[in-house]
């Protein structure tokens, strides 16, 4: 395995692909979160947030705002249980 | 940043991108494009990325031929991926006012040489296996239509057009206009923070104020095109719409096309990366610019592709957003030179499909600048027919 | 040496890890599971990727672009490392699955398997990035196109299901406050607000009570007692504006409520160095859950980084014979190996070092899970001294969305007794806000 250094690994994206979105001028969380793909993957950020975040504050001596905007779900919900929520008929117990 | 350009193109989505390009590419390369966000943030990075030509009016199938070939040549000319699949369209009607909308829809494209086919359900079902046709009593199936990946014709755009001397910049916002007689003769801007981008927080009095002077505008800000023009006395029918949109986990390639149910407006595709993206009409909606993520959504949604995929219930949502429809009251855009002030190009009210349309979009608007002349195309989508009450129409809209 | 099983005897008689195995070993019941067509033995609840690992099993799956190895990283549900297929189901966290007789598990984007995958090949072929926005743009359309339909047949983790599967039916609750994380913060608060006369549910992502407690290979074992209502093995999964879904089980209960309190802790993160995905690299909590259910993750063991559970973890390694380095004050600048870790590079009070290794051990300093007090609407910024995102709120926990509130460590570092005195102190104003607005 080369030696990478995988800022998401879930999106497999790397220190030097971050490097070179910042270069091309994606110098805000957002903007290096799409042009990269870091953050969209399984654990939606909750491992990469914090070491892109470094990396940007470092490169571009300001401290970071914000995270990018933390979307939900904040864990997996498979399909199935989530259509019970569109129909009628839920077990209602309160 | 410049204190004069030729052209000011408010807002930096897909729209105004493509425009300054296509300016830039016939020689107007002083262009200036402001956006209060970053690139992608607006519905040009928020959209599913659907490209068809499957429409209901002979303008809007001729417009889309068009971008369909753009986007097929995009990756080569402006040498970044899009990631363009066309695996086609399918589109499924389960009442019977939608089924003869499709089947008169599918009658005129024939007309204009698509090549799209009427179907019976068991023949949309030899196209997607694992498609329940329960109910469904019409489909009809282009093989042409496809996905593309949005984002990087935004950042495509952006790169072709600084490349050839325009000027992009991010973070920067439409606070008003300068005027004199029936012309804009400057845009007041100031800087915007990510804070204020994405928490949605009160315009906090101004930081700096500045002005660039310009000959021309053209206001390419979707959804947020009607509180821009208000700044210039200005009133747009259009209306801001959420759309909401979800991403599963990345599967293994299963689904060739984008499957959409023009009955309760779901629609869904495998992207690039395996995920399954799609949307669902979710009525009623917050008024105005809301990109919110709701429940109610992810519940409709889920509903309506465990009916269509029942393989899919054990599949997981990763990932929810939202975006904004630019809506108009006759579902058809609002382009070109209006009457007062006489220098603003109306760009907008494209109805969710603005990002498939952008591509030749940005063609048209740039020779509409240039050469100062009208089309017939610009007439019939001029503001003008709101006055004069020639309203227009469009029902294969989804979502 | 590969990962195995320890046993209370292992430890010095009395010790708190000591009492807790030989818990677990008085009520284990040995169950057979399915990898890939190999049978696997297992204890019965315990987290499959445990299972897994114990028998030597760490490289589960393959990453997506470049086919590196995956395994095991944080065994909280909080990364992409453990991932199967479980029976029909795709995408499966390994570390979020119970223990079972009969369940068929199955490697995911593995061609031909998890161990040696021919697609890894694409690592080497691109050293530092697949530059994926311009690949092949060169090449003439032809080539383009041909390099896309590759790449769609290349994507994907899991295939979609063979059986369809009914819809799962849901209920609903409807409270005056939702308690998210069941640490001592959220008990605090739960208790509290009982006391105040107010309705709570609590609901937590593991089976039991005890939060970060659970974690800790210092700690006897404890079940802290909950009078409230409760749900566990519950991830709150989302949150809106008006509504919390909550899935346990695979089913989801929609909480309505007046307030929403997140005591929901801190996560461990795997810091950037050079091959820092290699499976073995797992966080210090990790290794401690791991140590915890009896599972030993390797025989040597190099612990880095300055958070207690480092210093803990090394301590219970000690007395268990096993070889460790253990660099507080250190940083790893690279780890070593093909498909697991095999050697360390770690720098430490200015000098550089290798050591052999099978698990190396990531102890940076936790940082705040403040996503879902975010998805509530409470503000969020930069910490400067923990170099991560965290929450805002005032002394009492509020935040700046009116009914949003938080508690504990995910607010900013705080003792054991601290996290219990802040969920007594955020519930208090709780209590007050929502009589307020009666």
């Amino acid at each position: 395995m080369t030696a990478k250094v995988m800022l998401c690994r879930c999106e497999d994206v790397t220190l030097d692909e971050v490097d070179e979105a910042i270069a091309l001028g994606h110098t805000d969380i957002e903007s290096v979160k799409r042009y990269t793909g870091f953050g969209t993957g399984w654990c939606q950020g909750k491992q990469c947030v914090t070491l892109c975040a470094r990396v940007l504050a470092e490169r571009t001596g300001e401290a970071p705002t914000l995270p990018f905007t933390p979307r939900p779900p904040v864990h997996p919900v498979p399909l199935g249980a989530l259509a019970s929520l569109g129909a009628h008929g839920g077990d209602d117990d309160a | 940043m410049r204190s004069r350009a030729r052209v000011v193109v408010i807002g930096a989505g897909i729209m105004g991108l493509a425009t300054a390009y296509n300016l830039a590419k016939r020689g107007v390369t002083d262009v200036l494009v402001v956006d209060r966000g970053y690139l992608c943030g607006g519905a040009s990075g928020r959209n599913g990325g659907g490209v068809r030509a499957q429409f209901s009016t002979e303008t809007n199938i001729g417009l889309m031929r068009e971008s369909i070939a753009i986007c097929r040549d995009f990756a080569a000319e402006m040498r970044i991926n899009v990631w363009f699949r066309q695996g086609g369209y399918l589109f499924l009607a389960r009442t019977p006012d939608k089924a003869r909308a499709l089947e008169e829809s599918v009658a005129l494209q024939n007309r204009c040489g698509l090549s799209t086919r009427l179907l019976e359900p068991w023949e949309a079902q030899r196209i997607v296996p694992e498609l329940s046709i329960e109910g469904v009593t019409r489909a009809s199936f282009n093989p042409d239509d496809g996905v593309v990946f949005p984002w990087p014709f935004v950042w495509g755009y952006a790169k072709a057009a600084r490349d050839l001397g325009v000027e992009v910049a991010t973070f920067t916002e439409v606070v008003g206009f300068e005027t004199r007689g029936n012309r804009i003769t400057a845009v007041k801007l100031r800087p915007t923070t990510l804070g204020e981008v994405n928490r949605h927080e009160e315009v906090r009095p101004a930081g700096e104020v500045f002005s660039v002077a310009c000959d021309e505008v053209i206001l390419c800000a979707g959804a947020w095109s009607p509180q821009v023009a208000a700044m210039v006395n200005v009133a747009l029918p259009n209306h801001p719409h959420r759309h909401e949109i979800c991403s599963t986990e990345p599967l293994k390639p299963w689904l060739g096309p984008l499957v959409a149910d023009l009955t309760d407006g779901l629609y869904f595709s495998q992207s690039m990366r395996g995920e399954i993206v799609g949307g669902v009409s979710v009525d009623p909606v917050p008024e105005g610019i809301d990109q919110q993520s709701s429940s109610a959504f992810l519940a409709k949604y889920a509903r309506s592709l465990v009916r269509a995929v029942p393989r899919m219930a054990t599949v997981k949502v990763l990932r929810q957003w939202a975006g904004c429809y630019d809506l108009t009251p006759d579902s058809n855009p609002l382009v070109g030179r209006i009457a007062e002030p006489e220098n603003l190009v109306l760009a907008c009210g494209f109805m969710g499909h603005g990002f498939m349309m952008a591509p030749v979009m940005g063609r048209l608007l740039a020779e509409h600048v240039i050469t100062q002349q009208t089309s017939e195309l610009f007439a019939r989508w001029s503001l003008d027919r709101y006055r004069t009450g020639r309203l227009l129409h469009e029902s294969m809209i989804i979502g | 040496m590969a990962p195995r099983r320890i046993d209370a005897r292992e430890l010095p008689a009395g010790s708190a890890l000591a009492r807790r195995l030989a818990q677990i070993e008085k009520v284990a019941r040995a169950v057979t599971l399915e990898h890939d067509g190999t049978p696997v033995e297992a204890r019965a609840g315990e987290p499959v990727a445990l299972s897994l690992a114990a028998a030597g099993r760490l490289t589960l799956a393959r990453s997506p672009k470049y086919h590196r190895p995956r395994g095991a990283a944080c065994l909280r549900g909080d990364c992409d490392g453990c991932l199967v297929r479980a029976g029909d189901q795709p995408g499966v966290m390994a570390c979020r699955l119970a223990a079972d007789s009969g369940m068929k598990l199955t490697s995911q984007n593995a061609f031909p398997t998890a161990g040696f995958d021919v697609f890894a090949v694409t690592d080497w072929f691109f050293p530092k990035h697949l530059d994926h926005h311009r690949l092949m743009v060169d090449f003439g359309d032809a080539v383009n196109r041909t390099m896309q339909v590759f790449a769609r047949r290349m994507a994907g983790s899991g295939t979609l299901p063979e059986l369809p599967t009914g819809v799962v039916p849901h209920r609903t609750r409807d409270v005056d406050v939702l308690v998210v994380g069941a640490g001592r913060a959220g008990l605090a608060a739960v208790e509290t607000l009982a006391r105040e006369g107010l309705s709570a549910l609590l609901v937590d992502e593991e089976p039991a009570p005890g939060g970060a407690q659970r974690d800790r290979v210092d700690l006897a074992p404890e079940r802290p007692t909950v009078s409230v209502d409760a749900m566990f093995d519950a991830t709150a999964a989302a949150t809106y504006a008006n509504e919390t879904l909550v899935v346990q089980h695979g089913a989801i209960t929609r909480v309505t409520c007046r307030a929403r309190l997140f005591a929901t802790g801190t996560r461990d993160v795997i810091p950037a160095f050079a091959r820092n995905d290699l499976p073995g690299v797992v966080t210090a909590r990790a290794f401690a859950r791991a140590l915890t259910w009896g599972v030993l993750l390797g025989e040597r063991v190099v612990i880095v980084g300055p958070a207690a559970t480092g210093a803990r973890v090394n301590e219970v390694l000690r007395a268990l014979g096993v070889k460790t380095v253990y660099a507080p004050d250190g940083e790893v600048v690279e780890a070593h190996g093909a498909t697991a870790v095999r050697k360390v590079t770690v720098r430490e009070k200015g000098a550089t070092a290798e050591h052999r290794c099978d698990v190396l051990v990531c102890a940076d300093e936790p940082v705040p899970a403040y996503e879902l007090a975010g998805q509530a609407g409470a503000g969020l910024a930069w910490d400067h001294d923990r170099r991560c995102f965290a929450p805002r709120s005032d002394d009492e926990g509020a935040t700046e969305r009116d009914g949003v509130y938080v508690a504990g460590t995910v607010r900013r570092r705080m003792s054991d007794e601290q996290r219990s005195d802040d969920g007594v102190r955020v519930a208090r104003r709780i209590a007050r806000d929502l009589r307020g607005s009666r």
